[in-house]
């Protein structure tokens, strides 16, 4: 089970809101390769591995993931707040605004909303792995 | 209050018992933050390489450092988690400022 902890991985101050930048980094929370589908991903991983130590490593990441999440999501909170009508309307981010206003709402920026498509989980461990690797990118 | 103390391992955060001073809880609270991404990356490399003994080494002397200042920071500057709410007489968990909030 999982404890919360009041603080922030690493931390996040936004010295100037811009509804521009938040309308890209929102790819990363709810996007194909974020923290959302990553942390998913190694959290249901964990439940058909045959080996303690890599339940371990995937649990780790896992949370480490979710908490990376936070970082994204107070890094969107911070980009999006006092915003006027002007700075919003005739921008990308007016399609986003109009249905969550500055809510936080996991979607890529293309506007599709998560979906556990982006994540591959077979139980098997080997095919599991390959799928981390690929969605880390650690393939070269 | 500081008790069990190694030289190397005990800082002086600057704080007095009685009032909440935002400046030395700011700082503890950076201090915690890098303390904590240094053990989230030794507990990934244990998990990997469990029988590295400098590794558990580096891991427990950075555990005490930060136990010892998870301690002062829960009763100077508020509880970090909804189980560490010290006083006995205030629910104080559910106050503010959130992690995402920035503090005026």
């Amino acid at each position: 089970m999982w404890t919360y902890e009041k603080k922030l991985q690493y931390p996040v101050k936004i010295k100037n809101p811009n509804q521009n930048t938040a309308q890209i980094i929102i790819s990363q929370l709810g996007g194909p390769d974020g923290e959302l589908a990553a942390s998913m991903r190694y959290l249901h991983q964990r439940y058909s591995c045959p080996y303690n130590k890599i339940t371990g490593i995937l649990t780790d990441i896992g949370t480490e993931e979710l908490a990376h999440l936070e970082i994204i999501a107070a890094i969107i909170h911070q980009l999006t707040r006092n915003l006027s009508p002007e700075q919003i309307s005739g921008t990308p981010f007016a399609t986003y605004f109009v249905d969550h206003t500055t809510g936080l709402y996991p979607v890529a920026a293309s506007g599709v909303p998560f979906d556990m498509k982006y994540v591959g989980i077979k139980g098997d461990l080997l095919t599991d792995l390959n799928e981390d690797l690929a969605a880390d990118a650690t393939i070269s | 209050m500081i008790n069990n103390c190694k030289a190397n391992s005990c800082r002086s955060y600057g704080t007095n018992n009685n009032s909440r001073n935002n400046t030395s809880c700011s700082r503890m609270k950076l201090r915690l933050q890098q303390l904590e991404f240094a053990l989230d990356d030794i507990v990934l490399y244990l998990d990997a390489y469990p029988e590295c003994n400098q590794a558990l080494e580096y891991y427990h002397t950075l555990l005490e450092e930060r136990n010892h200042l998870r301690e002062i920071i829960n009763e100077e500057c508020g509880p970090m988690t909804n189980f560490s709410n010290h006083s006995k007489d205030t629910w104080l968990w559910t106050n503010g400022p959130w992690p995402w909030q920035i503090e005026a």
